[in-house]
């Protein structure tokens, strides 16, 4: 399976609710050891996107493929995919503990390995005292780590994460950031959503930026500043030219000064 | 004064509204809603407004209903000898269906009204915390206003018109009030014993049993219902026959609530006093009753505002050893549905509504019918027990829908879906028959015909509830009979339970049918059509596509 270099393909890929159209047209790729990053303002479609990977939401129309199955193998496909969502919506009622039992069990995982991984994850984010605390009572940081520690229990080859980063504190967002580079050096692929630039310039083998549904811009941090002539540049000045924000923003701030 | 308690009231009506919706869909945020048009949204919310609204107002009818044949049937009986008692026995099985009704009613919205975060939206606003706790206290009546109100007025109007007496109506005002304040403390207390008691995560297997006990209590009010209903009749006779000579049940009556209410308005509508004790006994109670729905209100209020400053949610529990127990997947889903449903009061109800059934069962039982039980009888038990239990696949899926814009992502296969759950209605079938098995080994009224029917019924329980999992799990069906809709859209559901119920009842009109024809085929013909049905419901389940 991992010897399938192409972790992910998506071609024509189009989400619509109802009259809307979310995702139009989209084609990108993500290959193994790379950490792929989808940039856009709100709206853009990037959380479709991560939606139709993971599985929870189905594209109108449009081929994807992980690891060389299509997505229609559901199964098998998210057996290959750690998730983490932007709005972390758990099961409330229960303790991260039944959770983490619910989710391994699932997954069919041996239990020696997951528990010692699950140790590893449980020590690493600095959970264990919220290990039997129901997750309806835990605060946004700590319902972020049990979805993220979910995300890497069953050691998966490919990470599909939406906004990872929200509400975790500097410590946990650094040792989450230094978990998806081990991750890509081992083999695996990561795809993820995020609105700050400075993360995904930081992390991102390749970046790809979305705006209304379509790629407007893809290639690693480098071949971006090119792709705008802005070498110097931050990734934030070229997220602003491709996604044809930048005009409007520096009206806004002159707007704002002036007022 | 006025003008900021108005303010307050409105206030409290937004408050209102988010704790229906959350007792409809609890916890169901994780749904997949981006994936809904805005109008279907907004019809979602109509449907829970009409749906609580309708809810009240059935009580209410059958609150007023109640008041009227009550009545009625004191105008009958006004001019006979033994009028005192039947007066106290009738008036007082009254007092006791306003109680049980109006706790029923609330159960679930209080349960939910009591874990609420809402007042934290209300903790950002610039309100004080004298305004909060006011806004929770009027969203607390407001669960219960239209009832509170019809009881309140209903049958101390009507009674005072049918026996001519204002004392009596004031008297029987009087006594429904306490009653009201009564049946408030006691949804309130089990709201809270629900979450103290049951919603707690984790233990061990006996905790898990003393969850599944302190559910039955906390469905209490249910239970209550069924049996004031059931033997409003037997209560009135037991009383009658208990005082035709003067024994000390009379006087251990006149102490009790709710028949020192009914000796209250006997005495305050006729003005014979034939038993000074029995007067001195209920008004000496009465100042007690009085005195604990002072004490009632004053811990209510303290409830009130403990939840305004969110006391008791928010608790760090004491921390095991970071390890966890893996089993296998459909076990997995099993437990994780068990556990979900039961901390949602929502769907714990669901749950027990078998259990509570072969209680109310028994308990006739034990009225001495146990002798003439036949089989028809008991195929209508069994049947009754089959449909409740079918209730029960809908609802397993609705906690699907639970937190699905996660779980979704998770590798379950339909077939693992389907099958834990049908695997699960099955068991909260067997306990029902368990517990059928236990009260009836206990009361000493063990009937032999119950539980064989029952257990020969086994199968076809499990074979319908394939049947509605298979249709549930269906698409695009499946997706458009989501959980938030299924319950506010009644066309929905049966289409679900319609063909679940034909499958359970089969086998019953059959074994009827050869009771009919030839009795020594009954279980032959039982146990064959029960089983071929569940080997037909697998086929159909292993060969669903994944």
């Amino acid at each position: 399976m991992l010897s399938y270099d192409m972790a992910v393909k998506a071609e024509n890929l189009v989400v619509a609710y109802g009259s809307v159209v979310a995702v139009n047209g989209l084609t990108f790729q993500v290959r193994r050891g790379e950490v792929y990053g989808l940039l856009g303002p709100n709206g853009a479609g990037k959380t479709s996107t991560i939606k139709v990977l993971a599985g929870v939401l189905e594209p109108k129309s449009g081929y994807v493929e992980v690891f060389g199955h299509p997505i229609s193998d559901e199964v098998i496909v998210k057996s290959l995919i750690g998730y983490v969502p932007e709005n972390i919506v758990l099961l409330d009622s229960l303790t991260p503990r039944e959770f983490f039992e619910f989710i391994a069990s699932v997954r069919k995982l041996d239990s020696k390995t997951a528990n010692l991984r699950l140790s590893q994850l449980v020590s690493a984010f600095d959970f264990k005292e919220y290990f039997d605390t129901p997750i309806a009572a835990l605060s946004m940081g700590a319902k972020q780590k049990v979805a993220v520690i979910a995300a890497f229990l069953h050691n998966p080859p490919l990470l599909v994460l939406d906004e990872p980063l929200n509400g975790l504190d500097a410590r946990s967002s650094r040792i989450l950031k230094e978990l998806i580079m081990i991750h890509t050096r081992r083999g695996g692929a990561a795809i993820f959503s995020t609105h700050i630039m400075e993360v995904a310039e930081r992390l991102c083998t390749r970046v790809g930026i979305i705006n209304r549904g379509r790629l407007v811009g893809e290639g690693t941090v480098d071949e971006l500043k090119m792709l705008v002539k802005s070498v110097g540049g931050s990734l934030e000045d070229v997220f602003l030219k491709v996604t044809e924000q930048e005009d409007s923003v520096r009206e806004i701030i002159r707007a704002l000064e002036e007022g | 004064m006025l003008s900021r308690l108005h303010r307050l009231w409105c206030l409290s009506s937004v408050v209102y509204r988010e704790v229906a919706f959350q007792s409809i869909f609890a916890l169901n945020l994780g749904a997949l809603y981006p994936q809904r048009n805005e109008s279907s949204i907004k019809k979602l919310v109509r449907s829970v407004r009409v749906n609580t609204l309708f809810g009240k107002i059935l009580t209410s009818i059958f609150i007023a209903g109640f008041a009227f044949a009550t009545t009625f049937l004191l105008s009958k009986q006004i001019d006979i000898s033994n009028v005192e008692f039947i007066v106290v026995s009738i008036v007082s099985v009254y007092i006791a269906v306003v109680f049980f009704f109006i706790s029923f009613m609330g159960l679930q919205m209080t349960t939910s009204f009591i874990s609420t975060k809402t007042v934290e939206v209300l903790k950002s606003l610039p309100l004080g915390r004298r305004d909060i706790s006011i806004i929770m206290l009027f969203t607390f009546i407001r669960v219960f206003d239209t009832p509170l109100i019809t009881a309140l007025l209903a049958f101390p109007l009507i009674y005072a018109y049918t026996t001519r007496s204002v004392t009596g109506g004031l008297a029987s005002f009087f006594s429904i009030i306490i009653t009201e304040v009564f049946a408030l403390a006691l949804v309130m207390f089990l709201a809270r014993f629900f979450y103290a008691k049951i919603a707690v995560g984790g233990g061990s297997i006996w905790r898990s049993i003393m969850r599944i006990i302190y559910m039955l209590i906390w469905i209490l009010p249910t239970l209550g219902v069924y049996i004031v209903m059931n033997f409003a009749s037997d209560i009135v006779k037991i009383v009658l026959k208990s005082v035709e000579i003067p024994s000390p049940l009379a006087f251990l009556l006149a102490l009790m609530y709710p028949f020192a209410f009914g000796f209250l308005i006997f005495y305050a509508t006729f003005t014979k006093i034939e038993n000074l004790s029995i007067l001195a006994l209920s008004f000496t109670s009465i100042i007690g009753y009085v005195a604990l729905m002072v004490y009632a209100i004053r811990w209510m209020r303290l409830v009130i505002v403990r939840l305004s400053f969110s006391q008791f949610i928010n608790r760090i529990h004491d921390v095991g050893e970071v390890s966890i127990k893996i089993c296998s997947s459909w076990l997995g889903l099993v437990k994780k549905d068990l556990r979900v449903a039961s901390r949602s009061p929502a769907y714990a109800s669901v749950f027990t509504l078998p259990s509570i059934q072969m209680i109310v069962v028994v308990l006739t039982l034990s009225g001495g019918k146990t002798a003439g039980l036949g089989l028809p009888y008991v195929l209508g038990v069994i049947a009754t027990a089959s449909l409740l239990t079918l209730l029960i696949p809908p609802t397993l899926f609705s906690v699907e829908v639970v937190a699905s814009s996660y779980t979704r992502s998770l590798p379950i296969s339909k077939r693992t879906l389907v099958g834990s759950k049908a695997i699960l209605t099955t068991l909260i079938y067997i306990i029902s028959l368990i517990v059928l098995l236990v009260i009836t080994l206990i009361l000493d009224v063990m009937n032999t015909l119950l539980p064989t029917v029952g257990a020969i019924q086994i199968p076809a329980v499990s074979a319908a509830s394939i049947v509605e999992l298979l249709i549930l799990a269906r698409k695009p069906l499946g997706q458009a009979l989501v959980a938030a809709n299924l319950y506010t859209r009644i066309s929905n559901l049966i289409l679900v339970i319609i063909p679940g119920i034909t499958v359970a009842i089969l086998p019953i009109i059959a074994t009827i049918t050869a009771f009919i024809l030839t009795q020594q085929l009954i279980i032959p013909v039982f146990l064959l059509t029960t089983l071929l049905e569940f080997i037909l419901a697998l086929c159909c389940l292993f060969s669903m596509k994944n």
